[in-house]
């Protein structure tokens, strides 16, 4: 893969690669994708699993409903508003 | 006293009910020899040092299947816990402590069990020799000097070193099962919704499955009947009342029994030869009891892991996205969004799971979707299929857990395929959904040193009761036992 590609990838991935562990990375990568590539040898029969169920599932009006929460289940916290963490509020 | 730490957990189920061993101090006990001997295996990551409420003394009213109840216990640290840290192994999490328990966690904690801490790792779950852990690897008891297998290491040490009776893992691609085979326990993945998987650190969503390490299949049964429970929490849960305890026991026909082999587990080229002659030995057993042993082709075997690591590298890059630095564990400094994103998940991640995050972007961008994600899901149906038609066959199949003997640390870093081969034997049960279980089968020699090999059998999916009954059988049949290693032995009777 060109360094450009690469670099692209990365982008992609929202990772960065230090400048020492840069060819040892690609080097490993390669030999991954060259693994992988096997795949390519096998036609294969099936659609494969679906990817979504969406087309089969009913979906119920927006209603509130009750839950049954179990005895010992925690439900007594609250997620600090993001604000919170950026010291704004 | 220290002698109970070596029995299994159904021994120990009569003595505690009827408060002949006192389960406070089986606790006290179990946590100071786990802490003492943890010096030299680095299984766990972090301690449960929190004393139970005194109501834990009342006697349980208890209806029902038996289930493992008041036993030390421990639990991989990527399912979350309230108020205990919870890692993935990775820095990326470190200090992030979560506001609940996961499922399994709290149906364990309901039945009174004790927790002793959160195990070591391969970071994410994402390794096949507990050496990608960012708090250092977890060390094989049978040899120090060995790898114990991924990626849930510490919890299959815990079980093996006399740490805890009961451990849990996940098995994404074999990650229960390998190292149980490489540490000399049962090592239990279920079919895929068998267990809650809310609150279990994400990695690859259709091949996560909670599983279940201890020193006999009975065990297991006794874990499965506390945590094998319906839950509205996670809409792939498929769990059904079932009393697995009842279902182990019952009584087995051998001559009724058909074991499929499949032949391309069984080439000298791939799978060492200390591993093969316990295979055959194993299948040798089977057979003498009864059972009728079927060879299989399957064409598609070497296809499982290249289509196994395409769709696991897609579902974990998009799984770990949300590490971010804002929302989870170490947050970054950066003043601007987008360098806080990539400075923390740079400095967070380990090199292989940054592997397998480029893996899973280049397979799921437009140009190469069709050719590697999209064959790889395709493959995938195959595999399934395949496997179907093989279950109309033979009631389970019988292969070697891992291809090789536990390997020296360092031996398999320099070349990730070498690693992944790890999974040859594993990975296609989690690609179809299914359960399979190591037995240990024997020892083989291995760097002169004297290792553990497992035999693994597989069921058609949510056919689990039938397998953990065969697993429990063959114990029986070969007159295993639980040991642990001298080593060990000789650090309880000081």
């Amino acid at each position: 893969m060109e360094r450009q590609a690469f670099d692209h990838l990365c982008e992609l991935a929202r990772l960065t690669l230090a400048k020492e562990e840069l060819g040892e990375f690609e080097r490993k990568f390669e030999r991954l994708l060259e693994f992988v590539e096997q795949v390519q040898r096998y036609t294969p029969q099936s659609s494969g699993p679906p990817l979504t169920l969406v087309d089969k599932v009913e979906l119920r009006r927006d209603a509130p409903l009750s839950f049954d929460w179990p005895e010992d289940m925690v439900h007594d916290y609250r997620v600090p508003m993001v604000i919170d963490f950026e010291g704004g509020g | 006293m220290k002698e109970l730490l070596t029995q299994t957990a159904w021994e120990l189920l009569g003595p505690i009910e009827s408060g002949d061993v006192d389960h406070t101090e089986l606790q006290e006990l179990q946590f100071e020899f786990a802490k003492w001997i943890d010096g030299k295996l680095n299984a766990f990551i972090t301690w449960d040092e929190k004393v139970e409420p005194q109501e834990w003394d009342l006697p349980l009213a208890h209806e029902g299947p038996r289930c493992l109840h008041r036993m030390p216990y421990a639990v991989k640290d990527i399912f979350a816990t309230r108020g205990l840290q919870s890692t993935a192994g990775s820095r990326i999490l470190e200090g992030y402590v979560p506001p609940y328990d996961a499922t399994c966690v709290r149906l364990l904690r309901h039945e009174k069990n004790h927790l002793m801490g959160k195990t070591n790792l391969d970071e994410f779950a994402m390794g096949s020799s507990g050496e990608m852990s960012a708090y250092g690897p977890a060390r094989n008891p049978w040899s120090l000097d060995h790898v114990p297998g991924g990626s849930s290491s510490g919890s299959a040490v815990a079980v093996a070193a006399c740490q805890c009776f009961v451990a849990l893992g996940t098995d994404t691609g074999g990650s229960v099962r390998q190292p149980a085979s490489f540490c000399g326990v049962v090592g239990y993945r279920p079919s895929y919704g068998l267990i809650s998987r809310y609150g279990l650190i994400a990695y690859a969503s259709s091949c996560d499955q909670a599983g279940i390490f201890a020193r006999s299949a009975l065990d297991v049964a006794l874990t499965m009947n506390t945590i094998a429970k319906p839950d509205g929490l996670d809409s792939t849960c498929r769990a059904e009342p079932l009393d697995y305890v009842a279902e182990v026991q019952r009584e087995m026909h051998w001559n009724k029994l058909r074991v499929g082999v499949i032949k391309q587990f069984l080439d000298p080229q791939a799978i060492e030869a200390p591993v093969l002659a316990n295979f055959r030995a194993s299948l040798d057993t089977l057979a003498g009891a009864g059972a009728e042993i079927v060879e299989l082709d399957f064409p598609l075997a070497d296809y499982c892991l290249p289509a196994y690591y395409i769709i696991v590298s897609a579902e974990c890059s998009s799984n770990l996205a949300r590490y971010d630095g804002i929302r989870f564990g170490v947050q970054g400094e950066e003043p601007d969004l987008l360098a806080r994103y990539l400075g923390v998940r740079s400095r967070g991640f380990g090199a292989e799971v940054k592997r397998r995050i480029l893996l899973g972007t280049y397979v799921l961008s437009a140009g190469y979707y069709k050719a590697y994600y999209d064959r790889a899901r395709r493959v995938r149906g195959d595999i399934r299929a395949s496997l179907d038609d093989m279950f109309r066959r033979v009631d389970v199949l019988a292969t070697p857990t891992s291809p090789t003997l536990p390997f020296k640390f360092g031996e398999r870093l320099e070349d990730p395929v070498l690693m992944y081969m790890s999974d040859l034997c594993t990975v296609f049960v989690n690609l179809a959904g299914t359960a399979g279980i190591n037995i240990p089968n024997g020892f083989g020699e291995r760097d002169g040193v004297r290792l553990p090999t497992g035999l693994q059998l597989v069921c058609a999916p949510h056919r689990d009761a039938v397998l953990l009954r065969v697993a429990c059988q063959f114990e029986q049949l070969t007159g295993w036992r639980y040991t642990p290693p001298q080593w060990v032995a000789e650090a309880l009777a000081m």
